[in-house]
């Protein structure tokens, strides 16, 4: 495959090696487009990329193993080149391109999110070891003038510390949805983590760190729905309940949110083997042996009640990264109140309002996989009118009749 | 058939020089045994073949030695196939003479003993000079296509799909049922009225994204509009569809290089259900906005209005944005607003607010579990509603009833036409992973829009733009190249039995009736073969799998065989590796497309040959890369231990297990399971 063009115009840049940044470079490299794509990471995925499937013996859509799929083509490509560990240092914009400094990540600036341990999904260790053709190197600061710049940043997970009240870390069998998606990765199960065995008695607790605003600090207070966890924890929940000796579940929730196709086939299938109970629970207790003691207001008995459960899974929603606002600055993107990157326009949440830059993912707003992949796509799509238009239109390859 | 005439030289590649092969693997003796296997020509030991200097040394290695067979040893060979098949083209070699052992699960940890890793690796090289002696070269092809695309529906994703391929270059015919383009969304002025959607400050007119876009449509050269059009039949297959349409004053055919479906969605109305009908104090959501804003003029508009929603199953954020506006709306005119709803849906931007606007601004939410009943004369309704919150019965006395429609799938005799199927919603594209966002069963036929599920208005033009990057994809040079590496069929052995032309998922199938047998549309084949292990007759051959090479393959196999998808299975066995646990000694992996290539006679064929357990690994349901493969799988590994039981043998000798490419811990797993 060769490529349109090597000027720096027809180049792009995409910052985040997620799922959005890698959708759009797959299908900009389709596209013959020159893709660099930098990460702070090792690898190439994300955080989606560190989360386990959720089938039983029939899929739920989660698209997960689609990520697996589309890194494996990121990588395979020969016009992507990947800077694995880099950081965006500065960008500078004259006459219609970027001057892009890359640099070593700085892991003081992308250090390790607090609300869970990112597992490096050691996807594909011999491409990266030996594919020095597509895998740029960062051991210095580099520089690169491309044409246009797609920000797919991504998110980070709530921190459920903040909530201290379900006692995450100090009772190892509270764990938030995102270890639990990891604990599915590696155990291909989901186990308690005080003695590795499986749960009979599990809850999931809902809209951790959404849909909330009684926070002390303006800073906490979380206007918005993450979108992803009542997808997420609905799967699980269904997991658990088709294992050979099904855990009785729980789900404690303020409103299930509808995640798109599929929603309800997964709801009507699952929703007698599941208790929904709505109502959010104001405090775990650990209390003799494992069991875990959840307090909440019961609208059947019209009273607090408390239960005990073998796994808490707190449902953790989505928020901006820390480096997001640094970000924002740099690029001189537009940041919503929480802190999310905020479209110009209402009908395309890919355009930032600067000329030349592009984004999608959950920087803009919390998204599934499937939204994100979706969201790149138009991305990639408006990159190209826009690299397509700038110059050369005679670049573009018109079909005989 | 292969060619016995002819002399077959191997040549055997391995990549093995990284740290824990050279550790693991006795190179010593296993290079001279490797030698010794007939037609085995030479056996290259080398850092890697992957890298341009190693590319180079296979190329010269072929050339030199005359080979016309290749085994390649590597780690996760799978992602360099395409690589390594240039590599053999250039030089001078098919690139479907090589066949792949992959050496990444089978020596790192699991085999303390540098003697079992050696004896192992020996076992997977042997098991791919098996195969290479068997396989054919397979030609590559050539088709011309037509660069013209149909778009069916001319609502806001037809019309932005059709923008985007004219803007490429692609000449587009775009046909609408009715009279006026614009849909669905053309009407949302009635829906929103002046109010802002999800964006405060902005005004946002979706009704003016149309206008444009219908001006746009009409100006470009590149774009032919009929409306009151349809389809009547559609032949052929990608690249070549023969399309028959219909107008009100004409019938013509043309041919198109692809199909994009976006024939949006319809809106039903469940007031039927509630034994009501409309009236003035009942009314759709679609039809709501000018009532309410009737209210303004009202000199006493204080009245009670209520709005229902999930009437049926339950809806999405669209319907939910719609109705906090009106009843927002509704409550700025000084009505008391209740909303009646199983769950509140915000998950879209600017929901969560507009939410929680509405109830500081008074606006009551009931939710409920149990269908309301509902009672009306002509003035007043009365709804009697279980609020699942307060755990009681309350009756209310209603001015207004405001009812959301149901949103459900259109169009079903297209998708018979289009020999598509629907998912449970009676929405267009089945359910599976794999089809998401856009794509159709059929290669060349593409689903977007509300015709696959209700969407926003930001999302509809998302799919409508990943639809012309696709299509642009599909067809942008104008010739297919592909290789003819399908199916095909035995005439002499066809007796028209159909089991083909069902069980393809891809529609690929024709059926010739005056000839009386069936026949592979190459271009349209998706390679899974599923037809060939379901075909009685057993005249169709999957080829590069065919039951001879297959068979040569599984030779006198060892305890344990596993037929694995090269989707699932395969990867999840090299995800195992990555969590530290390797293939276990005297197994045999077997590498198919898919759990619906695996056939009774292959299966019976190792057990007969000496092995002690099979396991068949495929995709869960609705994440088979085929659809329908590893449910076709599953029924016959049951078929399989149902006959072993009748012959008194034990049936668990026979699984099959499901699980994706990244499940390492599941197929560790199956695999210990099946070998305790």
């Amino acid at each position: 495959m060769k490529s349109k063009s090597r000027s720096p115009e027809k180049q792009v840049l995409i910052i985040g090696a997620g799922i959005a940044g890698i959708t759009a470079a797959i299908r900009l490299a389709r596209e013959r487009v020159n893709v660099q794509i930098i990460d702070k990471e090792p690898v190439p995925g994300g955080w989606s990329a560190t989360y386990g499937c959720k089938a039983a013996d029939v899929c739920v859509k989660c698209s997960v193993c689609v990520v697996e799929d589309k890194i494996e083509e990121l990588l395979k490509n020969p016009l992507v080149r990947f800077y694995p560990k880099s950081s965006l240092y500065s960008v500078e914009h004259h006459n219609s391109r970027f001057r892009a400094r890359i640099t070593p990540a700085n892991r003081h600036v992308a250090a390790a999110p607090k609300a869970g341990r990112r597992l490096a999904p050691e996807a594909h260790p011999p491409l990266l070891e030996k594919g020095a053709a597509t895998t740029g190197t960062t051991n210095s600061a580099r520089e690169i003038e491309i044409g246009a710049v797609l920000v797919a940043t991504g998110f980070k997970p709530y921190d459920a510390l903040h909530k201290g009240e379900y006692g995450w870390k100090l009772y190892p069998n509270v764990i938030t949805g995102l270890e639990a998606e990891q604990m599915l990765l590696q155990n291909g199960e989901l186990v308690k983590p005080q003695d590795n065995q499986p749960p009979d008695k599990v809850a999931f607790i809902q809209c951790v760190g959404s849909r909330y605003a009684q926070f002390d600090t303006p800073a906490q207070i979380r206007t918005y729905c993450s979108t992803i966890c009542c997808a997420y924890a609905l799967r699980m929940a269904n997991l658990l309940t088709k294992r050979e000796n099904p855990a009785e579940v729980t789900v404690f929730y303020i409103d299930l949110q509808n995640y798109g196709k599929g929603f309800n086939t997964l709801l009507d299938s699952c929703r007698d083997k599941i208790r929904f109970i709505r109502s959010i629970p104001s405090q775990i207790e650990g209390n003799s042996g494992q069991k875990l003691q959840v307090t909440y207001e019961s609208l059947e008995e019209g009273k607090v009640v408390n239960e005990d459960f073998d796994l808490v899974i707190l449902s953790i929603g989505m928020e901006p990264r820390d480096d997001a606002s640094l970000l924002a600055r740099m690029l001189k993107l537009r940041e919503d109140e929480h802190g999310f990157f905020e479209p110009v326009h209402p009908d395309d949440s890919t355009i930032t309002g600067q000329e030349g830059m592009f984004m999608a993912g959950a920087c803009v707003s919390p998204k599934t996989i499937a939204a994100s992949i979706l969201e790149a796509e138009k991305a990639a799509a408006n990159i190209l009118k826009y690299i397509g238009d700038k110059k050369a239109p005679e670049g573009k390859r018109r079909l005989r009749r | 058939m292969v060619d016995k005439t002819q002399e077959i030289r191997i040549g055997i590649f391995i990549s093995g020089e990284s740290k824990h092969l050279k550790k693991n693997i006795d190179y010593k003796a296993l290079l001279p045994r490797l030698r010794k296997l007939s037609g085995v020509v030479t056996v290259q030991v080398n850092p890697g073949f992957i890298n341009p200097s190693g590319i180079k040394f296979l190329k010269k290695n072929i050339r030199q030695k005359k080979l016309n067979r290749v085994v390649i040893a590597a780690c996760s060979p799978w992602l360099y196939e395409e690589t390594w098949g240039d590599a053999l083209e250039k030089a001078a070699l098919n690139r479907y003479l090589l066949a792949t052992a992959d050496l990444n699960n089978y020596c790192w940890t699991a085999h303390r003993s540098k003697k079992k890793a050696t004896s192992q690796v020996e076992n997977i090289i042997k098991a791919a000079c098996r195969r290479v002696e068997n396989l054919e070269a397979i030609p590559r092809q050539k088709t011309k296509c037509s660069p013209r695309v149909l778009v069916i529906g001319g609502g806001l994703t037809g019309l932005c799909v059709a923008q985007g391929l004219a803007a490429s270059g692609y000449p587009v015919t775009l046909i609408e049922e009715s009279e006026n383009p614009g849909g669905l969304v053309k009407d949302l002025t009635s829906f929103y009225e002046d109010s802002p959607l999800l964006y405060e400050g902005d005004r946002w007119e979706p009704h003016a994204i149309i206008r444009d876009l219908i001006e746009e449509i009409k100006s470009s050269s590149e774009i032919n509009f009929y409306n009151r059009t349809a389809v009547k039949k559609v032949r052929g297959q990608v690249g070549n569809f023969a399309a028959d349409l219909s107008s009100s004053h004409k019938d013509w055919s043309d041919t198109f290089g692809a199909i994009v479906v976006a024939t949006g969605m319809k809106a039903l109305s469940p007031l039927p259900s509630f034994k009501i009908k409309e009236s003035p104090p009942i009314t759709l959501l679609s039809k709501a906005a000018p009532v309410i804003e009737s209210l303004f003029k009202k000199r006493n508009p204080a009245s009670q209005i209520v709005f229902l929603m999930d009437t049926e199953s339950e809806q999405g954020v669209v319907t939910t944005g719609v109705v906090l506006q009106l009843a927002l709306r509704a409550r700025e005119a000084g009505s008391n607003v209740t909303v009646l709803c199983k769950n509140i849906r915000v998950g879209a931007p600017g929901l969560e607010k507009l939410y929680r606007e509405a109830r500081s601004q008074g606006v009551l939410f009931i939710k409920y579990q149990k269908k309301p009943k509902i009672k009306t004369d002509d003035a007043r309704v009365t709804i009697q509603v279980f609020d699942e919150q307060m755990k009681s019965e309350n009756v209310f006395d209603y001015d207004l009833l405001i009812v959301a429609e149901q949103f459900s799938g259109d169009s079903k005799e297209l998708v018979k036409l289009l020999h598509l199927k629907v998912d449970p919603e009676q929405f267009f594209q089945e359910e599976n992973v794999w089809l998401y966002p856009i794509k159709s069963s059929r290669r060349g036929i593409f689903i977007a829009g509300a015709c696959r599920e209700p969407l926003t208005v930001k999302q509809a033009q998302e799919e409508a733009a990943a639809v012309a990057s696709e299509v642009d994809d599909l067809l942008r040079s104008g010739v297919f190249i592909f290789y003819s590496n399908t199916a095909s069929i035995d005439e002499d052995k066809c007796v028209f039995c159909l089991t083909c032309y069902r069980v393809c998922p891809h529609g690929a199938i024709e059926m010739d009736w005056e000839e009386g047998v069936a026949k592979v549309s190459e271009i349209a084949c998706q390679t899974c073969g599923i037809c060939a292990a379901e075909c009685p007759a057993k005249a169709i051959q999957l080829k590069h799998y065919t039951d001879e090479q297959l068979d040569a393959e599984v030779g006198t196999p060892p305890k344990l065989v596993i037929f694995a998808c090269e989707q699932s299975g395969l990867k999840a066995a090299e995800a195992a590796g990555k969590l530290g646990w390797n293939i276990p000694p005297e197994t045999l992996t077997v590498r198919l497309p898919c759990a619906g290539k695996v056939d009774s006679a292959l299966i019976l064929k190792s057990l007969q040959q000496g092995a002690e357990r099979v396991l068949v690994l495929g995709c869960p349901q609705e994440n088979c890369h085929y659809l329908r493969g590893s449910t076709r799988g599953t029924k016959r590994v049951n078929e399989i231990k149902r006959r072993l039981q009748e012959a008194g043998l034990d049936p668990e000798r026979v699984t099959i297990a499901y699980l994706t490419s990244k499940d390492g811990a599941k197929f560790r797993k199956y695999v210990e399971g099946v070998r305790s």
